[in-house]
């Protein structure tokens, strides 16, 4: 009996071992981010078992058979997991699945229903972060859009459809920042990572936005990125910078961001200059920059953000010799740029009717030159209050109620020439007559709006608005009607327009009474767009899109500089400036989007004209009159992480006026140009290919990133400006940058 | 304004010159080296500003190396500046206040001064009224009267050049500035004389005692603050090489003799010395 039980347990624990089964645990993350992939299917082979994955992308076989066994994972947009496994490795498993591509290019462009503005464009993150030839500068990025003049020289300026460089208008949520570019062209002063859009608003914009004739570049940040993980973050290094960003979850509801870079441009150039007697880099050039984001999701209705941005730029030099063209520009030269804005803003959707925001950028400017016996030193603190109450009247009826105002308490204290850069060629310094002052400046721009959008129909939308700027300088009151209209003519064509009035406050040294002019009143232009936007894709992902516009500004009382004497106050001074100058700018601009996988991009092409006078000067072409202005823009999906793209420049030369000859100043030992007929010669045209190459490895826990972004690969000798000799009986051409490569290193963690 | 400023001092300091454009200071076609003005009216005689009405000696300083001994003609106008530092053009042409000073023949160069020297005077009589209308401020710095001088060459060649001169108000009690005065040209510490080919000096300017003044002047705010000037001599020169085209008081440059000196010519150092508010003076010293 003994026996027969004894083997019956023998039996029974020979059964139990050849059928035993393991309960096996794990997590699907996606590699590299680190991302939990929530509802996916996990299969176990041969033994055809499969398990889904839960929200943090953990999954449970309860019983899998003892043995060798295969994972395998297979998701839409991912790399195929199969992977060799066995029940007799303890512990839970970590599964790591490869996206199919970690290299976005989208041809963006925010979509028509999403737009408050039929001339905003749109720039997103994934678009310009990989941009060939602007260095993942979002600012930069606009210049490839239609519209946008082409600007020489080492500007990174963004001109808009044939207006100044100062009628453009820049801000970080609303918010208007004193500089948006270190040393006048480098990068944009806060991290392209930290910021998820560009828009840019060019003829017709709407009534939220004013104080600008050209256009709005207005950069908005993004939220912290907390969706699939609690905390990432990124470093990079390149030729000229490097940079830090982090972001997170505080608690459920509430989330950071935080980013740096800082620049050692100035290494290299005072590596450079090292061996040049002449000049000694006392201040190597360099800037920083600090972006804190915060975000609270306070309950179901309010939000809050907070911004913190703070930026520095700063060099500092010494000219033993004067410069030889102007002896009056020599000794210690000093330049700092400073700024800080704290921009909270505030929410609520109170109920599906209404709506409030209200947003303030508090903060303060410090602006330090000193150029030998020159200076100009500013201090200003600045307020913004922006707010806005959104009501839905009924279906088809929307309204917007919203203040926009700007505070500005400068003290400044200043001696500097009255420089005159008449048609574009500047005066030498030492010839100019020297002001010194020092003055307590207040400015109040109060501006309020109305805006209505109306569905008037299936087809039509018609959205008339109403601003009212008030400006301190000139004591204006000014009211601005804008009108637009949008016609559905089919579900892919849309057919738009849009006309307004638009004012531009003088700038201090306009109306200063010790610099310019009182009197000065601020400028105005009509702006009027008629066009259409065709989608060709007709509810597929992929295929072309297709807009186009013709544009036109007829600016008044525009600022121009006057040496005439006028009698003020009872004496006889120099006018400095007058309201005398005119102009128009007119064109077709046109964009043709494709998303055809594994190619994508773009191609903008503006015809157009720009033409300015003034009574001393009949009509002549502007500074930044581009007839011709293409910009193709193209990239390939390689596949395993590699991507290559290009973007290819044809812009018609700029006009700008020769000197005909110059006049010895005996004074102050310099030559005074004789200007010819203002910008009647014209620079040879513009063209230029830049190539990017980007490529990522994607290890489990983190993923490195290298690219090579190489500017002017064909290294064309493009005019940007023309150089005199002293007495300007001889000239030469100056050529913008040669081909200019540039590597850099990404890690994210 | 302020950025454009350093911006360009910053890249014209960094960017490449041209080889063969002319350098400033090498002597060689015509042009004008200074124009020396000097008041001829007590109590203000042989300053560089006057009151209004004072008569003015204006003296070109002028060089022409290369075509040694061509004729050459002048033209000289008068005005009341129309605001050349605000970016008027500097020329007396269309201007109600605008007198002919002179024309004709330029006398005073020859193989002697290597065409290199002062020429002819003009004789300027400034209005009575320059400063009727204007503001305190301008009558308190000065307003100027401008004098423009055009040389023309027989092959048609024209060189224009123009000088300020300062008129303020007597009754502020303002000194008017005076002309600086160059006590000695030094190479090396020692007065600048003959030079051997190839040898190298210090080159500095000393300027005679009292010739940097301290002077007063009201800002644009109506305050009225003082400085002192700075003298900045330029140096020009026939042949050689010089490495800073402009000292101060305080420093100097190093000219190089050329190995050999042009064989038909003597060879010049011109110092041309300014106070940065219209006062000049020049010298001119045979190497060779």
């Amino acid at each position: 009996m003994l026996s027969r039980l004894g083997f019956l347990l023998v039996m029974m624990s020979w059964g139990l071992s050849a059928w035993a089964e393991a309960r096996l645990q794990g997590q699907v993350l996606e590699r590299g981010t680190k991302i939990p992939m929530k509802e996916i299917n996990v299969y176990l082979l041969p033994h055809k078992l499969k398990a889904q994955t839960d929200n943090e992308g953990r999954f449970t076989f309860d019983s899998v058979p003892d043995g060798e066994f295969q994972w395998v994972i297979s998701q839409t947009g991912y790399e195929k997991l199969e992977k060799a496994d066995s029940t007799e490795i303890a512990g839970a498993r970590v599964l790591y699945i490869e996206k199919s591509s970690y290299l976005g290019f989208e041809t963006t462009i925010v979509g028509q229903k999403q737009k408050r503005d039929d001339s905003r464009k749109t720039l997103k993150q994934e678009v310009f972060l990989n941009l060939p030839g602007s260095g993942g500068d979002p600012v930069k990025a606009v210049q490839n859009l239609p519209g946008v003049n082409r600007v020489g020289g080492f500007s990174s300026a963004v001109v808009i459809q044939g207006s100044a460089p100062q009628d453009t208008r820049y801000d970080v949520d609303g918010v208007e920042i004193p500089i948006v570019f270190h040393f006048g062209g480098l990068t944009s002063v806060v991290m392209p990572e930290a910021i998820e859009s560009v828009d840019y608003l060019s003829a017709g914009y709407g009534a939220d936005y004013s104080r600008a004739l050209g256009g709005i570049i207005s950069l908005k940040t993004r939220n912290p990125d907390t969706k699939d993980r609690d905390k990432k973050g990124f470093f990079f290094v390149d030729t000229l910078k490097s940079g830090v960003l982090v972001e997170g979850k505080i608690n459920d509801h509430s989330s950071y961001l935080v980013s740096g870079r800082y620049s050692y441009v100035g290494l290299f150039l005072k590596q450079a200059t090292k061996n040049n007697d002449s000049l000694n880099l006392t201040v190597a050039p360099e800037y920083s920059d600090l972006t804190l984001l915060y975000q609270n999701k306070l309950n179901e209705t309010d939000d809050l953000k907070v911004d913190f941005l703070a930026s520095r730029d700063s060099l500092g030099f010494v000219l033993k010799e004067p410069v030889k063209e102007d002896p009056s520009v020599r000794g210690t030269f000093r330049n700092e740029t400073n700024f800080v804005r704290l921009i909270p803003q505030w929410s609520r959707k109170i109920d599906t009717e209404r709506t409030a925001r209200i947003s303030a950028g508090v903060g303060q400017d410090v602006l330090l030159v000193d150029a030998g016996d020159i200076f100009f030193n500013l201090n200003s603190k600045v307020l913004s209050l922006r707010g806005e109450w959104e009501q839905r009247w009924s279906p088809n009826w929307i309204s917007q109620f919203g203040v926009n105002n700007n505070y500005n308490w400068a003290h400044v204290k200043l001696k500097v020439p009255s420089f005159q850069n008449s048609g574009g060629v500047g005066s030498p310094v030492s010839g100019s007559a020297l002001k010194e002052a020092e003055v307590d400046g207040r400015e109040k721009n109060i501006g309020v709006y109305w805006r209505n959008e109306w569905t008037a129909s299936e087809d039509w939308t018609l959205i008339p608005s109403l601003r009212v700027d008030r400006f301190s300088y000139t004591g204006e009151t000014l009211g601005s009607p804008r009108f637009a209209a949008r016609y559905k003519w089919s579900e892919s064509l849309t057919l738009k327009t849009a006309t307004g009035i638009y004012y531009q406050p003088p700038q201090a040294q306009e109306v200063s009474a010790e610099f310019g002019n009182p009197d000065v009143k601020s400028p105005s232009a009509i702006h009027a767009m008629l066009g259409f936007e065709k989608d060709f894709r007709e509810g597929r992902s992929d295929g072309w899109q297709w807009s186009s516009s013709f544009f036109r500004r007829d600016f008044s009382k525009l600022i121009i500089q006057s040496s005439d004497l006028v009698s003020r106050g009872g004496s006889l001074t120099a006018e400095g400036y007058n309201n005398n100058g005119g102009g128009r700018a007119q064109g077709i601009e046109t964009m043709l989007k494709f998303d055809l996988a594994p190619l994508s991009g773009w191609v903008s092409y503006t015809l157009s004209e720009s033409k300015r006078w003034d009574p001393k000067h009949s009509e002549y072409s502007f500074q930044y009159d581009q007839t011709h202005n293409l910009n193709i823009v193209g990239a390939y999906d390689y596949g395993r992480n590699w991507k290559f793209s290009g973007r290819y420049r044809y812009v018609s030369g700029n006009p700008y006026t020769p000197v005909i000859s110059g006049s010895f100043d005996a004074d102050n030992d310099v030559y005074v140009p004789t200007r010819g007929g203002f910008y009647s010669a014209r620079q040879t045209a513009f063209q230029q290919l830049d190539f990017r190459v980007d490529k990522k490895w994607i290890l489990d826990t983190e993923v490195w990133s290298v690219y090579l972004d190489i500017q002017n690969v064909l290294n064309a000798k493009n005019t940007e400006q023309v150089r005199y000799s002293y007495d300007y009986s001889e000239k030469e051409n100056i050529s913008g940058l040669p081909i200019l490569p540039s590597l850099g290193v990404k890690g994210e963690f | 304004m302020k950025k454009l400023l350093i911006g360009a001092a910053l890249l014209l300091s960094l960017s490449c010159t041209k080889d063969n454009f002319p350098k400033y200071v090498a002597l060689g076609g015509l042009r004008v080296l200074a124009i020396v003005a000097s008041n001829n009216t007590s109590p203000n005689a042989g300053k560089a500003e006057g009151n209004p009405g004072d008569s003015f000696t204006v003296t070109p300083y002028v060089s022409d190396v290369s075509n040694a001994g061509a004729s050459l003609t002048y033209e000289a106008f008068g005005c009341v500046d129309p605001g050349v530092s605000y970016g008027a053009e500097a020329t007396c042409t269309g201007n109600a206040t605008a007198v002919s000073l002179g024309s004709g023949a330029v006398t005073g160069l020859s193989a002697g001064n290597v065409y290199t020297g002062p020429v002819g005077s003009v004789t300027v009589s400034i209005p009575s009224s320059i400063l009727a209308s204007r503001s305190t401020i301008d009558t308190y710095n000065g307003v100027n009267y401008l004098v423009t001088y055009t040389l023309t060459n027989s092959a048609g060649l024209s060189v224009k050049s123009f000088k300020r001169i300062p008129i303020s108000d007597s009754s502020t009690g303002k000194v008017k500035n005076s002309n600086p005065s160059i006590s000695r040209v030094l190479a090396n510490g020692v007065i600048l004389a003959t030079l051997a080919a190839g040898s190298a000096v210090e080159l500095s300017a000393e300027a005679a005692v009292g010739s940097n003044e301290t002077y007063t002047y009201m800002t644009s705010s109506g305050a009225t603050n003082s400085n002192t000037e700075t003298l900045q001599a330029t140096w020009f020169y026939t042949d050689g090489e010089l490495k800073y085209y402009r000292t101060t008081s305080t420093d100097s440059t190093t000219y190089t003799a050329p190995d050999a000196y042009p064989p038909l010519r003597s060879s010049v150092i011109v110092t041309v010395l300014r106070d940065g508010r219209g006062g000049e003076s020049v010298q001119s010293t045979l190497i060779h």
